[in-house]
């Protein structure tokens, strides 16, 4: 009993001390705060996991890269104060539940109050999330659908040029590179935004004198083994392959059913995948006649920031892997509007987005536009770079169309 | 064209046996829905780009290494995952997903989750007029039928094969008969791994490997399986075929996503007018 009572004693003084230090430690006179970088926190949704995530995990490593660089460079600057960018990722699972899950986090978790990413396809699911909170987000990849961008969206903005503007200055590519491809067969993902592409797609495909033969062809997203899709192309009485949207697994996959059945002619593979990713899944006895809005790292046409950008990504993920741009584009301009408004809250900075002409982007001057296309100017036009690959198949930079303003 | 869809018919057929056959004689033997078959496939595939693709190793010796390699894993997961387990079907449940979110897990950080490829068996390709075709294809489909012969007669004619169909018929009689039901139930096992094991090598080679991939093989092998019916392991030749034939015609005759659910919904429609499946039997 007496040794009991001597152990609680002894445990209740040290208990006691314990507190007491701690609350000595914690009082004393205050020190000035660190004048050093603070850190700002921006979300970035990506798709870690799920049938997108071959795109979005190198979209999440590019944008992680051009954060680093930022940083080196002295981060962003507000008001005086160097605020280090801090990116927070939140797995989207290449789904709209996913999406939301992410953004919630990002928004109520994390307590962001600007994002870059996801694409606007995905961003159905995130926009009521962040647009209700008042936390800016620069998208990354347009495809046109009503709701992606308007109105009702004031905390939205695009950072990259997308499908549409993407398509238009594609189309152009391709008449240069293949003048006399005229009858062309039309392929794209069966994701439902054909029907709101098509009013713009189809007179530039007039206007550049290509002819659908047929109906545009379909493919659903998950498709692996493109051979019954070649077989049907091959049925065709076609000079050329278009294609637009899609990743690089699709174009790759298709490329190499494509020529394995005998079919030489041109494909243009409508999307941002580097030449070199789609080569590594299509092989390179496959590998002829195809282009791509894609970047052609290292080239000296391209602007210094997109070649160091590149040389980064290709430094730290290999060769053969896809660049995209995209998110890191929407990163680089929003660091820019944040400092041209010299505020951090989202509120200053989106009116400092709707009053600005111009910004520079990795591919050139981008140029804020789109207000009778969405109802609001919070899209952007910039240069697109074109990369191509004849017969010999070797890879080559096919310059930078300019940018096609949204009405 | 016809030729073409021919071929794409055949071969998306053998893969589809393949795996599903795998799949039946594990379901059969020990009453046990192998949720992770998906799973070994894909492992098949990503194993194989290690064994050929990165450490160079000979093709034809890398698609053997993985057949056997998995097939071992089969031996080690039906004696600890699935012994314990038999007849409970909710852990069985658990253990199929828990192996197949641990194989997704380990692939993903040794290997990534960028999509890729595995160096083919051959390259080239055959033409004959205005037909063209891989070689790697034709070979595939070559392998796939020389595989499914053997499968054949080791379960109609080789003793081990007659003591798996005496199980899947009756486990207590062919236990009373002598039959070592663990042996013959690991034997079953290891075999149906490996042969989902090579199918996912096969079509690495042919098309390219994504960390989902085992998830969509996984719905194929279901629907092969129950369409043939419970039990019937010879009906999954037929069911296959079935598969296969839409999987590749669909696609060519209709667009987009329809032709998937097209596919869907026959399987949905047969299973209404025959519930156990076209061969299967009374459980």
């Amino acid at each position: 009993m007496e040794r009991k009572r001597l152990v609680t004693l002894f445990i209740s003084l040290m208990l006691a001390l314990v507190l007491a230090v701690m609350a000595l430690t914690s009082c004393g006179p205050s020190t000035p705060e660190p004048t050093g970088p603070q850190t700002l926190l921006i979300g970035n949704i990506e798709s870690i996991t799920g049938w997108f995530s071959s795109h979005d995990i190198e979209d999440a490593s590019e944008t992680q890269i051009m954060a680093d660089y930022i940083n080196e460079q002295g981060g962003i600057t507000v008001g005086g104060q160097q605020y280090t960018i801090k990116m927070v990722v939140e797995d989207g699972q290449s789904s709209l539940d996913g999406v939301t899950a992410a953004a919630n986090k990002l928004v109520f978790d994390h307590g962001v109050k600007f994002t870059v990413a996801p694409p606007i396809f995905f961003a159905a699911a995130s926009n009521p999330i962040t647009n209700a909170n008042k936390v800016l987000a620069v998208l990354n990849y347009n495809v046109n659908t009503p709701g992606e961008l308007d109105a009702n969206t004031p905390y939205s903005f695009i950072g990259y040029n997308g499908g549409l503007g993407q398509s238009i200055a594609f189309i152009k590519f391709m008449r240069q590179a293949w003048p006399d491809a005229k009858k062309i067969a039309f392929i794209m993902p069966d994701d439902g935004t054909w029907k709101f592409l098509s009013p713009v797609i189809n007179p530039t495909l007039a206007e550049e004198g290509f002819t659908m033969v047929g109906d545009p062809i379909f493919y659903p997203n998950d498709i692996v083994d493109f051979t019954p899709i070649a077989t049907k192309i091959n049925a065709m009485d076609i000079d050329g392959i278009i294609q637009i949207h899609g990743i690089g697994v699709h174009a790759g996959n298709l490329l190499k059913a494509l020529r394995e059945a005998g079919n030489n002619k041109p494909y243009g593979a409508g999307m941002c995948d580097s030449l070199n990713s789609i080569k590594a899944i299509s092989g390179e006895a496959a590998f002829t006649n195809i282009a791509s809005w894609a970047i052609t790292p290292g080239d000296p046409g391209n602007p210094p920031l997109l070649n160091e950008l590149t040389k980064r990504i290709i430094a730290k993920n290999g060769p053969d892997v896809p660049i995209f741009g995209l998110s890191a584009n929407c990163l680089y301009i929003l660091k820019q509007v944040i400092e041209a408004a010299n505020s951090l809250d989202p509120t200053v900075v989106k009116a400092k987005f709707e009053t600005m002409d111009s910004v520079d982007t990795l591919y050139g001057t981008g140029y804020f536009c789109g207000e009778d296309t969405y109802g609001i100017r919070h899209a952007i036009a910039h240069p697109s770079p074109m990369s191509i690959a004849r017969a010999d198949g070797v890879i080559s930079f096919g310059g930078f169309i300019p940018a096609t303003l949204l009405p | 064209m016809a030729l073409a869809t021919l071929t794409n018919v055949l071969v998306l057929s053998a893969m589809y046996i393949l795996a599903a056959l795998g799949f039946a004689f594990i379901f059969s033997m020990l009453g046990i829905l192998n949720i992770a078959h998906g799973g070994i496939y894909m492992v098949g595939g990503y194993l194989a780009f290690f064994l050929i693709t990165k450490l160079g190793i000979y093709p034809w010796a890398g698609l053997l290494l993985v057949g056997v390699i998995l097939a071992g894993l089969g031996v080690l997961i039906e004696r600890f995952c699935f012994r314990p387990f038999v007849g409970d079907f909710n852990k069985i449940i658990m253990v199929g997903v828990s192996i197949t979110v641990i194989i997704k897990t380990i692939v993903n950080i040794m290997l990534g989750t960028k999509t890729l490829t595995v160096t083919p068996l051959i390259k080239g390709v055959i033409g004959i007029d205005s037909f063209s075709v891989s070689s790697e294809r034709i070979l595939t489909l070559i392998i796939g039928g020389i595989l499914l012969g053997i499968i054949a007669w080791f379960v109609n004619r080789a003793r081990w094969g007659k003591q798996m169909q005496a199980i899947a018929q009756n486990i207590d009689g062919a236990r009373l008969q002598g039959i070592n039901v663990n042996s013959i139930s690991a034997i079953a096992c290891a075999l149906g791994l490996g042969l989902a094991a090579i199918a996912g090598c096969l079509m690495g080679m042919l098309l390219s490997l994504s960390s989902s991939m085992g998830d969509l093989m996984l719905i194929k092998v279901l629907i092969v399986v129950i369409l043939a019916g419970v039990g019937s392991v010879s009906g999954i030749f037929i069911t296959g075929l079935v598969l296969g034939a839409m999987d590749a015609v669909f696609p060519v005759i209709t667009n987009g996503i329809v032709g998937n659910a097209i596919a869907v919904a026959i399987v949905i429609i047969i299973l209404l007018i025959k519930p156990r499946g076209f061969f299967g039997r009374e459980v």
